[in-house]
């Protein structure tokens, strides 16, 4: 009785090593050597690009990452950041880090919704689950303009004041990089190029792109006494 | 510059007004200006040989808050100091010290949407020529809307009274105004306007002619001179102005009015081209 007891005991400890073998088998399987891909982002006169937002989309399958939650603040009466790109899903929440009121908005066909005069963090995030452009305003602050960029791949970064953007964690795999900016003229489909990740660096991207003018309402005064009209 | 220490105190006091019931929901404004002006005929005369043109400084200062009452109602209170310094006739420099408030509401949500405001002001103007020294009290109502993302239109009309020293200078006045916004670049806008005023205005001519219909006075204003009296007219005013942002707090601003003024029995005109550099805190 004691020998098949230690016997049976024997066969579990067997099971359990070789189940964690392959568990770890599979988990590094999954952990696919990830790379890094760098974009810049230029202008038609080889300036560099600020608030681009550049990102990848693999041809193979679709990413299936719960999206992490993002912020969006409200900072001397301005979004920071101006663009923000998030995977659709994401709950943004938009505190308010000003001493004053704000009343976030966007008319977007892709989140409409609406934050009424507020202080502080609001108590619930609001939720963006439809790919699109989402614009934002403030109903206070008139010059107040910001864009959530919403996405179906987990894959993106935006580009700094020197037009440069890292995409990390980049699986290996074929991908389509594509470039979004607010000001970007559009002639169609986003530019594209094609990029293979095989290893640690997957390589880099450069865009030109055309921009056109934002005319949004200025925040500089026209006369003293201008500001709130 | 007869009492400058009362007029700043009056500012000092006035400016704090605001400070205490809403404090915990405002927003402080300040706004500084520096400006010149130049007018060709400021004193309003018929005839060339009587018109006096300067050159005038013009510092602002306007301090208070912008208080959102509602989601779509704000109240806007300011105390205002405004300076003329005058190269040539310095017995026109002047200290004008008040109050401004203002409600605005906007029917809807969003920077196109239209807007109305009430506006009134009450200010004392301390003139070096202390017959000039006046109360002017005004109200009005504005009216905007956004058309596109690069015309703003806006539209009112205002009342005002003044009441000075001497009754030469007591005038009533009504105005309506429309002007238009249209951003040339993402920081120049050019703003048309046109304006007419119409109620009492004082005006001058060379005081050895005979003499006109009361209320008159002799003046010395311009250094030779005048008399000063008040007649009923119209003021048809263009304004061209072209507003060029420095930072998105700063701004520079050149501009061009013509003026064309209609009574009995007279007309005048006066080309006003301004200057300023505006911080708005």
């Amino acid at each position: 009785m004691l020998e098949s007891f230690a016997a049976s005991r024997c066969r579990l400890c067997l099971v359990l090593v070789l189940s964690g073998c392959v568990l770890s088998a599979v988990a590094f399987a999954s952990r696919a050597p990830a790379g890094t891909l760098d974009a810049v982002v230029k202008d038609a006169e080889g300036r560099p690009v600020p608030d681009a937002v550049v990102y990848a989309t693999e041809a193979s399958r679709t990413a299936a990452t719960k999206p992490a939650g993002a912020v969006i603040d409200q900072q001397d009466k301005e979004f920071v950041p101006r663009v923000k790109p998030i995977q659709v899903g994401t709950d943004v929440l938009f505190p308010n880090k000003d001493n004053i009121r704000h009343h976030v908005y966007s008319f977007s066909p892709a989140k409409k919704f609406e934050l009424p005069l507020y202080k502080g963090v609001p108590a619930a995030p609001v939720r963006f689950d439809r790919p699109g452009v989402v614009v934002l305003g403030c109903n206070i602050h008139d010059w107040m303009l910001g864009y959530v960029y919403v996405l179906e791949t987990p894959y993106f970064a935006t580009t700094g004041s020197d037009g440069n953007a890292e995409l990390n964690d980049l699986p290996a795999g074929a991908y389509e990089v594509r470039v979004w900016q607010p000001r970007m003229r559009e002639t169609g489909e986003p530019p594209s190029q094609r990029v293979t990740v095989t290893g640690s660096k997957a390589g880099r991207v450069e865009f030109l792109i055309a921009l056109k003018p934002e005319f949004r309402l200025r925040r500089a005064p026209i006369g003293a006494g201008d500001r709130y009209r | 510059m007869r009492r400058p220490p009362r007029v700043v105190l009056a500012f000092v006091v006035a400016a704090c007004v605001p400070c205490g019931a809403t404090a915990a929901r405002a927003e402080w404004l300040a706004d500084a200006e520096g400006g010149v002006v130049y007018e060709d005929n400021l004193n309003g005369a018929a005839k060339a040989r009587d018109q006096k043109s300067d050159l005038a400084f013009v510092p602002r200062l306007s301090v208070g808050h912008h208080v959102q009452l509602t989601d779509s109602t704000s109240l806007r209170l300011t105390a205002d100091l405004q300076g003329g310094v005058y190269t040539e006739f310095d017995r026109l420099d002047t200290v004008s010290s008040g109050l401004a408030l203002g409600v605005r509401r906007k029917f809807g949500l969003g920077a196109d949407a239209p807007w109305a405001r009430v506006f009134g002001s009450a200010a004392y103007l301390n003139y070096n020529d202390g017959v000039l020294d006046s109360s002017l009290v005004s109200v009005g109502l504005e009216l905007g809307k956004r058309l596109h993302q690069r015309f703003d239109l806006r539209a009112g009309y205002l009342y005002e009274v003044r009441d000075a020293n001497t009754p030469v200078f007591d005038l009533t006045a009504h105005t309506a105004f429309a002007n238009v916004s249209v951003a040339l670049t993402e920081a120049t806008e050019l703003i048309l306007g046109h304006a007419t005023r119409w109620g009492n205005f004082t005006v001058h001519r060379r005081a050895t002619t005979a003499e006109p219909p009361r209320p008159v006075r002799v003046v010395e204003t311009f250094d030779t001179p005048l008399f000063a009296f008040r007649i009923d007219a119209t003021t048809y005013q263009a304004s061209a102005t072209i507003s060029q942002a420095l930072t998105r707090d700063a701004a520079i601003s050149v501009g061009y009015d013509y003026q064309f003024t209609q009574g009995p029995r007279l007309t005048y005109t006066n080309n006003v081209f301004r200057g300023s550099f505006t911080y708005s805190y």
